[in-house]
C-alpha cells in the first residue's frame, strides 16, 4: 500500500504539516517586543530592556538578536559573566554575525581574557574595515594590553569616523598625557 | 551556509516540539493508566477475597478448554511445560502439542516420556496450515495429543492446534512456560461472568529465571541472580500489572500476550486463525477481531486478569533480548500498518480512538523520537539551541519519572500479589526500579529502534529465542 494511501502515512503527514505550520506560521513572535527592547537600549533604559528581552527569549530562545542584545544589555549594567553567556551562545548559532562578535570581544575585554578577544576582533578583520565600534573595540584591546602607539593609531581612527566620540578622546589624552580637546596638532605635539 | 543554518534550527526546534510532545502525551497516558491499575486490582483482589474459585471448578456449564502448546525445538523444556498443565485445576481440559517440525528432540522426548503411540485420526484443515507427519497418543492419557507437522512458524503450528480442538475455547501456551495451577480457571473466570462474548481472556506473564521449578512446578519463586534478567522482572511486571490491566479498564485492549491466553474458538476461526502477516500473530489476531467485530456488528470482549499467572523464561543473554526485542517491535509496526484503517475511526470508538493511536505514536514511533532524542538533543547543545542545564532538567525528569513508574509497579505487586515474598527481594525489585532507566532503557530502546528499522526495511524474520533451562 503507498504510504500516504492509509491513514498511518496521512497522520504522520499532518503531524508533520502541523508542527512546521507551528514552526512557521503560529509560534508567536517576538519581534514587536524586541523592537521595544531595542528602543529602551537606544535610551539607555537597559534594565527595561532586559525585562522586555526576557519575554521575547521565552518565545523564541534560538534567536540570535535577542541573545545579542542581553549580552549588551548585561554588559551595559556591568554584568559581563552573563554577557558572556549570551554572547557565546549567539555566536555558536551564529558564527557570522557581525554585532554578535564584536560584544563577544567586547566582554571577553572586559573579562581580561586578551587573547580571545584577539581572535574575536580578527574574525571581523574584512568585514568591518570601517566601523567605528570595531575600531574602538582593537584600540581598547591594545592600550590594555600596553600596545599604545597601536591604540592611539585605532582611536585615531575612531575620530576619523566619528568626530567628537568622547571615549576615544578619552583614552587618547591617557596615551598622550593632554589635556582639553584633542586635535591633530595637538596629537602631534603629544607624540613629538 | 546561512540558508543551510536557518534550516537546521527550525529543523531542530521542531523535532523539540515533537520529542516534548511525546514525553508530556505518553506519561499522561501512562500515569492514567497507572491510576487505574492500581484501582482495578485493588478492587479485583477485595471482590475475590469474597468469592472463591469453587464455583467455576465445580459448576456444570463451566466450558472445556484446550491448551494449545506450539513447540519448535524446544527440547530443554517442553516435558516441563506439558507436565504441568496436564496438571492444571480445572474440570475438563484437553492438551494438543504441535511439534512444528523440529530439528532437535522434542518429540522423540514427548513421545518417550509419555508413551505415545502413533495414531491415524481424522484432519479437518479449517484453518490451512502446513502437512501434518503423524498424531501421537497415549490410550491411558486421553486429553493429551501430539500433532507432528511439517515446519511452519508458530501462527501454523498454532492453527494446526486450532483444527484438532474441539472445545468452545482453547488456551494458547508458550512451550518455554510453566502455569500455575489454578490459572486456567483464573483466566475463565471472566470469560465465563461476562454477558458479553469474551472472545480473549489473558493473564499474567512472570519471569521464571531464578525460581525453583520441580515437576513442572514452580515450587519457590526468587529473583533472578543476573542483572539482566532483574530488569525484565520490573519490566514484566510494569507492562502487565500497569499497562494492560488499564487498557483493559479501558475497554481498549490491542494486545493479549499469546504466550498465555484462552480465545473463543469459533471467533478465531471466523477471522481466519493466527496468521502470518506479522511476527506477533498474538496482537495481529486481538486487533483482526476487533476488525471483525465492527465489520459484522458483533459486541465482543478481550480482557486481562491480573491474577492467572503463566511463568516464563525470559532472555538470559543481551543477544537473545535483542532478538526478543525487535521482533516484537516489528510485529507491532506490521500489525499497526497492516490495520492501518482502525486508526482515528469512529467506528472503532475508544479502541481506534485512542488505544491504536497511542500503539502507534507513543509505543512504536516513540522509539524512534526517544532514540533520535539521545543523539538530537545533544547536537542541538553543541550548536547552542538548546541551553544545556535545561536538557539535563528534561532527561533527569523523564529517568525519575520512568522510574517513579516502574517503582509503582514494584509497590503494587508488594500490595497485592506479593511472589516476591522477602524484604531483601522487594528491596532489590525496587533498587532494579530505579535504576532500570540508566542503561537498559537505553538498551531496550535500541533494539525497538532496530526493529522499526526492520519494519521499514520490510524485513520479515521471526528471531528464535532460545533458552536455556534457567530456572533451578
Amino acid at each position: 500500500m503507498p504510504p500516504f494511501k492509509n491513514r498511518i502515512g496521512l497522520s504522520l503527514l499532518m503531524i508533520l504539516a502541523g508542527v512546521s505550520l507551528w514552526e512557521f506560521c503560529l509560534r508567536p513572535v517576538t519581534g514587536p517586543t524586541f523592537a521595544a527592547a531595542v528602543n529602551e537600549y537606544r535610551n539607555h533604559n537597559y534594565q527595561q530592556s532586559l525585562k522586555l528581552l526576557h519575554r521575547a527569549y521565552e518565545i523564541d530562545p534560538n534567536n540570535t538578536s535577542v541573545l545579542t542584545l542581553m549580552g549588551w544589555d548585561y554588559l551595559k549594567t556591568r554584568q559581563p559573566d552573563r554577557a558572556l553567556q549570551k554572547f557565546s551562545r549567539a555566536h555558536r548559532l551564529a558564527p557570522h554575525s557581525a554585532d554578535t562578535i564584536l560584544g563577544y570581544a567586547d566582554t571577553e575585554i572586559t573579562l581580561e581574557h586578551y587573547q580571545h578577544a584577539t581572535r574575536l576582533l580578527g574574525l571581523l578583520g574584512h568585514e568591518k574595515k570601517d566601523s567605528a565600534d570595531v575600531e574602538m573595540a582593537w584600540g581598547a584591546l591594545y592600550q590594555l594590553t600596553g600596545r599604545d602607539q597601536d591604540a592611539a593609531r585605532e582611536f585615531e581612527r575612531v575620530l576619523a569616523l566619528r568626530h567628537n566620540d568622547a571615549l576615544a578622546m578619552e583614552n587618547l589624552r591617557q596615551i598622550y598625557n593632554l589635556e582639553g580637546s584633542v586635535s591633530p596638532a595637538s596629537l602631534r605635539r603629544g607624540s613629538g | 551556509m546561512e540558508l543551510w543554518r536557518e534550516i537546521f534550527i527550525h529543523g531542530m526546534n521542531m523535532f523539540n516540539l515533537i520529542i516534548v510532545s511525546y514525553f508530556f502525551i505518553g506519561n499522561g497516558v501512562y500515569t492514567l493508566l497507572m491510576v487505574l491499575s492500581l484501582a482495578t486490582v485493588w478492587l479485583y483482589n477485595r471482590r475475590l477475597a469474597y468469592q472463591s474459585l469453587d464455583e467455576i471448578r465445580e459448576s456444570s456449564v463451566t466450558p472445556p478448554v484446550t491448551i494449545v502448546i506450539p513447540a519448535w525445538n524446544e527440547e530443554q523444556i517442553v516435558l516441563e511445560t506439558t507436565s504441568s498443565v496436564l496438571r492444571t485445576d480445572y474440570p475438563e481440559v484437553e492438551v494438543v502439542v504441535v511439534d512444528d517440525g523440529s530439528t532437535d528432540s522434542t518429540l522423540r522426548r514427548l513421545v518417550e516420556h509419555f508413551h505415545l503411540i502413533k495414531m491415524d485420526l481424522i484432519y479437518r484443515p479449517h484453518l490451512p496450515t502446513k502437512p501434518v507427519r503423524g498424531f501421537y497418543m497415549n490410550p491411558d492419557m486421553p486429553n493429551l495429543l501430539v500433532v507432528s507437522k511439517e515446519r511452519g512458524g508458530k501462527p501454523d503450528a498454532l492453527n494446526a492446534g486450532i483444527n484438532m480442538c474441539r472445545t468452545p475455547y482453547f488456551c494458547t501456551l508458550d512451550a518455554d512456560s510453566i502455569l500455575e495451577p489454578d490459572a486456567l480457571l483464573r483466566l475463565m473466570r471472566p470469560v465465563i461472568h461476562s454477558p458479553v462474548n469474551t472472545v480473549a481472556s489473558g493473564g499474567i506473564v512472570r519471569v521464571m529465571n531464578g525460581c525453583q521449578v520441580r515437576d513442572g512446578r514452580v515450587t519457590k519463586v526468587a529473583l533472578p541472580k543476573s542483572r539482566l534478567e532483574r530488569f525484565q522482572v520490573v519490566e514484566y511486571l510494569r507492562s502487565f500489572l500497569f499497562g494492560r490491566t488499564g487498557w483493559d479498564l479501558l475497554g481498549g485492549t490491542l494486545i493479549v500476550s499469546g504466550a498465555f491466553a484462552v480465545f473463543h474458538r469459533e471467533t478465531v476461526m471466523e477471522v481466519g486463525g493466527f496468521s502470518q502477516d506479522t511476527v506477533t500473530e498474538d496482537m495481529d489476531l486481538i486487533v483482526q477481531m476487533h476488525h471483525w467485530a465492527v465489520k459484522n456488528k458483533r459486541r465482543l470482549k478481550m480482557s486481562f486478569t491480573s491474577d492467572p499467572v503463566c511463568w516464563t523464561e525470559c532472555p538470559a543473554t543481551l543477544k537473545m533480548l535483542g532478538k526478543q526485542r525487535r521482533r516484537w517491535q516489528l510485529g507491532l509496526c506490521q500489525t499497526l500498518w497492516k490495520h492501518s484503517e482502525m486508526l482515528f475511526n469512529r467506528k472503532y470508538g475508544l479502541v481506534g480512538n485512542f488505544s491504536f493511536p497511542f500503539h502507534l505514536y507513543v509505543e512504536a514511533l516513540g522509539a524512534v523520537v526517544e532514540f533520535l532524542g539521545y543523539f538530537m538533543v545533544p547536537l542541538a547543545i553543541i550548536f547552542a539551541m538548546v541551553p544545556a542545564r535545561l536538557y539535563l532538567l528534561f532527561v533527569l525528569l523523564s529517568l525519575a519519572y520512568g522510574g517513579l513508574l516502574s517503582i509503582g509497579a514494584v509497590l503494587l505487586e508488594e500490595l497485592t500479589y506479593r511472589r516476591y515474598p522477602g524484604y531483601r527481594d522487594l528491596a532489590t525489585l525496587l533498587w532494579f526500579a530505579f535504576i532500570e532507566n540508566i542503561g537498559y532503557r537505553q538498551l531496550v530502546l535500541y533494539y525497538r529502534f532496530e526493529g522499526v528499522l526492520r519494519f521499514l526495511t520490510g524485513s520479515r524474520h521471526w528471531e528464535k529465542v532460545t533458552h536455556v533451562g534457567v530456572a533451578q
